[in-house]
């Protein structure tokens, strides 16, 4: 028999080791934990891994923003809020633009500084922008477009810099200096930067003037801890709730939602609906845009859409592209790709609240080019109109005689894009076209569509939400069309607010819907799952202060409104014996608006005085209540009752004692006491003396106090007479019956 | 043939291999379908910038040399890794591609090299233990245990231990290969060790199945052989003939299995990173080639194909000292 002792005994021994050594420092690293989780806001990074934590060079290609760069630590002159549209002048206060579109002046905001304590100026604004004129290169970011467009800058002084501009360029304002979809030109210290190659310069640690500076930096959390010297708290009086933020990139949906379930994280950029179910099942405490279907945010302003090879037969008959249109169902869709979170959209603006004055004016053409139109009948009738037959596989035949085959593209790393895809596919098999998904990753999808090696790819695009040029510039660079072309160039040389600009902008649509050289699919959507266990007022449809986007800059805004859950109630007592509270006196903790109503009970000798909030008298009446918006110190104050002055005296001293004893007492004002007497041995007590009259004989008094009051106890002493007397008395008694009880015992001998 | 002929030998391999891998590191990574300037113009527009689009095409292809011939751009190529240079990150610019792979490999190496080892160790010694005793009952019960192991996917490995170990009962980290909030020291160094126990379970967990039932095979085919039942016969301890006779010879094959597995350490691994969060070579590699980062990919490669190509020729060295065999022959 052969042994097996030696080889299992060694197995088992390693794997003893292995289990020992894994589970051993647990409960050492749990004690490591520095950050208070309800002064701590966790957040994803929408980015994945940080390849380079340390790069903090906003110009250049291999620097990461979603990481906090974008959201807290970086500040932007204006900001655009899609929900109203509206511009928030932030570090810098207002803007000018010359009406003929050649000069912008930007007045800087007085009172910002960088997160060094050196003050924002103007000079900083025309470094960066020197800076970047002078290093124009493609591996500097925004450079290239800064030094077409920019001809000159000057600070005029530190708060007034002006921009001269090549030639009139209307949108120059939005591009360079709001942040919208993505960010606007950063403005660097000049004091840092100047003298370094920017090409170089890492930037680490980041100097900016956003709330938050970075503390600490790896490949997949960043900590950032909340500076109270920003210099909004000065100018604006505003501070964000949340003493640090930890960026974290936790890997898959799957781990990001198992950290929600846990409260581990407060912001999930971007989980699909089945997620966010499973999620909110798991923790009540989630929220999303919406309460119900679709939940996520939408429009989140980067269209689907089904980019076409129009250098390719059949695509570049129009007839047979709207045949395709007509034949894709948007509506199972948005059911299957989607699981119901998104809506249709018509052309490849998505319908966000700022770009609707200008969508309303195609509303009419939208009718007559119906291009979410589901009508695969419609669709048939056109191609074989144009000669189209289906072939005895269900796969339509060209007049060409050639089968109607597509390559659709898609792209790997994005699987919502995956999901169109497949629903896509499917549809257009049943309609008749033989089509083949080719999943490739970012790189060589790009560069099929760039070749034209491709029949048509499911693409997006990331448009404008200020006003429609910008997408149909990026329109017209891959749809070479002179009318569309003329159009979009005379639109370029207006303002929005020019009223020739919706006309313009109408007639684009117009040669666009007529040709639909793209066909549009769904709006994007970002289910962003927020959990209000720790922090609570989250942009909500129901509270729709600002786009819900945790990886994007407008986020500064959500964390100057976000507030802990649960507030901190301090209620103290003053002085501590002076009385006590309902709740009594301590710490406590309350969901954030609460009410809480507090009563005040003054101890003996005590009367309540007032109610202190946060160092401000707020009430006199012992019950208050309060509501829970943020943490409060509420002070109870007693103060002591008044007290008058009882003197007892004795009479004569020796004569007897009293309760309380003799002597000078302080008593609360109208309280009632009652002295006693005890008179000593030889003397009996005689009355008591009241301020000077005679008010009692009994051996117990009550006074009620009512001023200051001596009460004195007069005893007299008993005469020595009295006492010899009673001794005779009772001594003669014994005599008696003595001789009483000796007669009659001899009267007993007797007989 | 002597040992002297035996060295010269695989050393002249070992040149010839490494220049045959280069050349192919450099033609392959040039047949992905994709021009890496394409891919970085879509970024630029994806950054709302339209100005400049051509120029920056034509600076990017001057840049790095992809507008000369392909034999240029070649020699270029070779002079640069005489150099010692792997080029500057095309899509992390200007970061070079030595200061990315110095951040990221000794993670890789760090959890994968050591999951291996141990992996390897335990699945040879399960693998000889089935071999030998293949009739038992626990072996049989455990042959089944790496079957299993070795035939889940990785990824519904990590997901349940990570379900079990970080979720249900919160043992382990959710992410990372460090806690932020731990400075040096011997907490640092437990803190690396505690975020590494989980992934590197799941790397033991999915591999040493695979190892055993390699190492199974090889036993089960030496235990056939002559010398085996000479062994016995002459009455060895059965714990000598499984050291001596069995174990020596079985493993022969094994370790050249560990020596290619070497690539997989140097490469990362993409899922453990991905699911665990893990630092590594893994993402690097899967960052480059999805932007097409040709430099980045190259790097990553002659790393890879450096560490597979120096790992067997060390092993092909140390040949004659484990097998006497090549030693006498």
């Amino acid at each position: 028999m052969r042994s097996h002792t030696f080889p299992l005994a060694l197995l088992i021994v390693i794997s003893i080791g292995i289990s020992g050594f894994s589970v051993t420092p647990i409960h050492l690293i749990k004690a490591q934990e520095v950050y208070p989780r309800e002064e701590t806001l966790y957040v994803d990074i929408d980015e994945g891994r940080v390849l380079t934590p340390d790069l903090w060079n906003p110009f250049l290609w291999g620097c990461y923003r979603s990481q906090g760069l974008r959201q807290w630590v970086k500040e932007e002159l204006f900001y655009l809020n899609w929900e109203n549209g509206t511009i928030i002048p932030w570090l810098a206060e207002g803007y000018e633009i010359s009406p003929d579109y050649k000069k912008i002046t930007i007045y800087v905001r007085k009172g910002v500084k960088w997160s060094d304590g050196v003050p924002f100026t103007a000079k900083d604004i025309e470094f960066t922008f020197k800076m970047l004129k002078e290093h124009a290169s493609v591996w500097l970011l925004w450079s290239m477009d800064v030094n077409a467009t920019i001809a000159d800058v000057r600070a005029i002084n530190n708060y007034t810099v002006v921009f001269y501009l090549r030639k009139p360029d209307p949108h120059a304002f939005y591009r360079f200096f709001v942040a919208r979809i993505g960010e606007a030109i950063p403005i660097v210290p000049k004091h840092i930067w100047e003298g370094k190659d920017p090409l170089k310069f890492k930037n680490y640690p980041p100097v900016f003037t956003g709330p938050y500076r970075l503390v600490k930096a790896s490949e997949t959390e960043f900590v950032y801890e909340r500076r109270d010297d920003w210099w909004a708290t000065e100018v604006f009086g505003v501070k964000p709730a949340p003493k640090y933020i930890i960026a974290v990139w936790y890997g898959p949906e799957e781990k990001r939602i198992m950290a929600m379930a846990r409260h581990k994280r407060d912001a999930i950029c971007d989980i699909s609906v089945s997620g966010y179910l499973t999620l909110r099942g798991l923790n009540p405490y989630v929220v999303a845009w919406y309460k119900e279907a679709p939940y996520a945010y939408v429009p989140a302003g980067c269209a689907r859409y089904l980019k076409l090879n129009r250098n390719k037969y059949p695509w570049n008959i129009t007839e047979v592209r709207w045949a395709l249109s007509l034949a894709i169902d948007r509506d199972e869709i948005i059911r299957i790709a989607y699981e119901g979170s998104t809506t249709k959209v018509p052309t490849l603006f998505e319908t966000v609240k700022s770009l609707m004055p200008y969508l309303v004016t195609i509303e009419d053409l939208l009718k007559e080019y119906n291009t979410t139109e589901y009508n695969p009948e419609k669709a048939k009738e056109i191609l074989e109109k144009l000669g189209f037959k289906k072939g005895s596989d269900g796969i339509w035949v060209t007049p060409k005689g050639t089968r109607l085959e597509a390559t659709l593209i898609t792209l790997s790393p994005f699987i919502e894009f995956q999901r169109i895809a497949m629903v896509l596919a499917a549809q257009l098999q049943r309609f008749g076209i033989d089509v083949s998904i080719k999943n490739l990753d970012w790189g060589p999808a790009v560069s099929a569509i760039v070749t034209g090696k491709y029949d048509m790819a499911v693409w997006f695009i990331c448009g404008c939400v200020v006003d429609p040029y910008i997408t149909l510039d990026t329109i017209r660079a891959g749809w070479p069309h002179p009318e569309f072309n003329e159009t979009v160039s005379k639109l370029k040389a207006l303002r929005p607010e020019d009223p020739e600009f919706k006309k313009l902008f109408r007639d684009a649509m117009a040669i666009w819907l007529k040709h639909l050289p793209d066909i549009p699919l769904v709006n994007s959507r970002k289910l962003i799952a927020f959990d209000t266990y720790y922090w609570t007022n989250w942009p909500t449809t129901d509270n729709p202060y600002i786009q819900p986007f945790c990886w994007l800059q407008n986020f500064l805004f959500v964390l100057l409104r976000i507030k802990p859950a649960r507030q901190t109630l301090t209620i103290l007592a003053e002085p501590a014996e002076g009385g006590s509270t309902t709740p009594e006196p301590g710490v406590y903790k309350y969901t954030t608006g609460e009410s809480i109503t507090i009563t005040a009970t003054p101890a003996e000798e005590f009367e309540f005085d007032y109610w202190e909030l946060d160092g401000v008298r707020i009430s006199e009446e012992r019950t208050i209540t309060i509501t829970m918006e943020k943490s409060h110190t509420l002070v109870a104050h007693f103060r002591p009752l008044p007290k008058y002055t009882l003197t007892i005296v004795v009479y004569p001293s020796e004569g007897g004692t009293t309760s309380p004893p003799a002597g000078i007492h302080k008593i609360v004002a109208g309280k009632s006491i009652t002295v006693t007497v005890s008179a000593a041995p030889g003397y009996r007590f005689k009355h008591w003396v009241l301020d000077g009259e005679v008010v009692s004989k009994e051996t117990s008094y009550t006074i009620t106090m009512d001023k200051d009051h001596v009460l004195e106890a007069h005893l007299e002493a008993v005469a020595p007479i009295a006492m010899y007397m009673w001794i005779g008395v009772a001594v003669v008694v014994v005599i008696i019956a003595i001789g009483i009880l000796v007669y009659y015992r001899r009267r007993r001998k007797t007989y | 043939m002597g040992l002297k002929r035996y060295f010269a030998e695989k050393i002249c391999m070992y040149l010839a291999s490494m220049f045959t891998a280069i050349t192919l590191n450099f033609v392959i990574i040039r047949l992905i379908p994709g021009n890496p300037a394409e891919v970085l113009k879509e970024l630029l527009r994806q950054q709302a910038i339209s100005v400049g689009v051509v120029e920056f095409v034509e600076e990017y292809i001057r840049e790095f040399g992809l507008d000369k011939d392909i034999a240029t751009q070649f020699i270029y190529y070779l002079v640069q890794l005489l150099h010692g240079n792997l080029g500057v990150s095309m899509t992390r610019f200007p970061v070079t591609v030595q200061e990315l792979i110095a951040r990221h490999l000794p993670w890789s190496i760090g959890l994968l090299g050591v999951s291996c080892i141990i992996s390897f160790a335990l699945g040879t010694l399960l693998g000889a233990f089935l071999g030998w005793s293949r009739n038992s009952r626990i072996a049989q019960g455990l042959y089944y245990l790496a079957l299993y192991l070795s035939l889940t996917p990785y990824y519904l490995l990590a997901l349940i231990l990570v379900y079990l170990f970080v979720f249900l009962i919160p043992l382990f980290p959710f992410s990372g290969g460090y806690s932020i909030s731990v400075s040096g020291g011997l907490n640092y160094i437990l803190d690396i060790l505690w975020h590494s126990t989980l992934p590197a379970l799941s790397v033991v967990l999915s591999s040493a199945g695979g190892w055993a039932l390699s190492m199974r095979a090889f036993m089960v085919n030496v235990l056939g052989e002559d010398f085996l039942r000479l062994a016995k016969a002459k009455g060895l301890k059965p714990a000598r003939i499984f050291r001596l006779y069995a174990l020596r010879n079985a493993i022969l094959p094994q370790t050249t299995g560990l020596a290619l597995s070497i690539g997989n350490i140097v490469a990362g691994s993409l899922l453990v990173e991905v699911i665990f969060a893990y630092p590594g070579m893994g993402w690097l590699l899967f960052q480059a080639i999805s932007c097409l980062d040709y430099t980045m990919i190259q790097g990553i490669f002659l790393i890879t194909v450096t560490a597979v190509l120096t790992s067997i020729f060390i092993i092909e060295l140390l040949y004659p000292l484990i097998d006497p065999r090549i030693r006498y022959s």
